[in-house]
């Protein structure tokens, strides 16, 4: 994946503004954590974006200050442990003038609070380990739910590999990219075709890979397929009736009519 | 009375996940004019804004344990919970229609210069940088940054072709970048 290309693509700007779909925003964030221009853009588009939404603030009422604290007070600790006696000991040490009961309510108030802070740090420290094997919980799953993906993917290529009835055509990378290569699995039978496109170069994301069959001299569509970093395998085109040869070429997104000559990839004779 | 109160983003998170009240006191004076000057973009009424950032920063108080760092800035968290509340409220009053249809003069507000802002010299040059994008960018942003619209739904609202909006927006916060780098040539 290039990197300038992928700050340069907008995709970042769309991730600021909070409007990526999950698995789009998730996928960012992995890319930020593995390469650190990527956080770093992401820094700054949010910097300019901070500053551009301070440029428009506007001055809430004075008196929402004060109705947003006591909100705030109302709503409490998420993980309210307070006990209710608690603000009813210090309003005693304020009215009280006896010395000695002031030394018993404050010796209370430090038995309580330490009792308080324990309980409150232990049943802390409680929430963060459930949050913590929560999420490791969602990892597991999300870890066997992809394995299971490959798995399944794995096991239906090896199907279409080990067929008999299935031609394996090795494309060879032609001078524009002399070390790309492509296998095409033909059923010219079933006329099933299968492109496992793995060691073709990364396309620009305005452009996509085409297969062409050549029959009886011309060039005949096969469809179009996807190269990226998400995909492994072998990856379904259009029914091939016939062909002498096959030839792979980068066309714009969506294929094109016919193949541009001097964007061929890879190709083979049968 | 508000202030602004000089403190570096990572005391504030830090007070703020220590649950300590001084962080969200701190939060609001610092934050709450350009939360409010948000929500308002969006509801277009103080009686519904106040209401809104008041359930905004409730909503930041309580779920501040779910901010990460690594992930956004402290604005870019705080700003997406305010706006996605407004965008609520107005889809409950069933405001939808009149708050798409706004034309172009009326979703780009008005600059509200004010004290509050005279802390920080790098806003002044943002502002010209402002009046130097073109009246469709400044929809693009609004309607991406403060309507929470998806790259589809822009597409469909301002009638281009889905992979532009993204070249588009991107063109746009570069020219508002050069406020934050000088030196560099677009």
């Amino acid at each position: 994946m290039d990197v300038k290309e992928y700050i340069a693509s907008g995709t970042l700007e769309l991730y600021v503004a909070g409007v990526l779909p999950p698995e789009e925003r998730e996928e960012v964030a992995k890319l930020a954590s593995l390469h650190p221009e990527i956080k770093a853009e992401i820094r700054k588009i949010e910097e300019v974006m901070e500053g551009y939404s301070q440029l428009h603030s506007r001055k809430p009422g004075s008196e929402l200050g004060n109705k947003v604290l006591e909100a705030i007070e109302k709503a409490g600790e998420p993980a309210d442990t307070y006990p209710q006696d608690t603000p009813v000991i210090i309003r005693t040490i304020h009215t009280s003038t006896s010395a000695a009961f002031k030394y018993l309510a404050a010796a209370s108030i430090v038995l309580l609070l330490a009792g308080n802070i324990l309980f409150v740090s232990k049943w802390r420290s409680a929430e963060e380990q459930l949050e913590s094997l929560i999420a490791q919980n969602y990892q597991l799953a999300e870890n066997y739910r992809q394995v299971r993906e490959d798995y399944t993917r794995a096991d239906n290529d090896l199907k279409i590999a080990v067929n008999p009835g299935f031609r394996q055509i090795a494309l060879k990378g032609l001078p524009i990219a002399p070390d790309a290569s492509a296998l095409v699995y033909w059923n010219d039978q079933t006329r099933e075709t299968y492109i496992n496109a793995q060691a073709l170069p990364f396309p620009p994301p305005d452009k996509q890979y085409q297969l062409w069959a050549l029959v009886d001299g011309k060039p005949v569509d096969a469809g179009v397929f996807e190269v990226s970093s998400g995909l492994s395998g072998m990856q379904k085109v259009k029914r091939v009736e016939k062909a002498q040869a096959f030839a792979v070429t980068l066309e714009a997104r969506g294929g094109s009519p016919s193949p541009t000559m001097d964007q061929m990839y890879a190709m083979a004779k049968i | 009375m508000k202030r602004h109160h000089k403190i570096a983003e990572e005391d504030l998170v830090a007070l703020l996940k220590e649950r300590d009240r001084q962080g969200i006191a701190i939060l609001y004076d610092n934050y709450s004019s350009a939360l409010y000057g948000v929500v308002y973009r969006i509801v277009r009424s103080d009686a519904l804004a106040e209401d809104v950032l008041q359930e905004a920063f409730v909503k930041i108080w309580k779920n501040f344990s779910a901010y990460d760092p690594e992930k956004s800035r402290l604005f870019t968290w705080i700003m997406n919970i305010a706006r996605n509340l407004a965008i609520d409220k107005i889809r409950s009053k069933e405001f939808i229609n009149s708050s798409k249809n706004q034309d172009i003069e009326n979703t780009v507000s008005i600059i509200d210069i004010n004290a509050n802002q005279s802390y920080n010299p790098d806003i002044i040059g943002l502002k010209e940088l402002v009046q130097k994008l073109s009246p469709e960018q400044k929809v693009l942003i609004d309607l991406l940054y403060y309507k929470g619209y998806t790259q589809a739904e822009v597409a469909e609202e301002l009638n281009m072709p889905l992979g532009t909006v993204k070249t588009r927006i991107r063109l746009a916060i570069n020219i508002l970048r050069r406020k934050f780098e000088p030196a560099k040539t677009t």
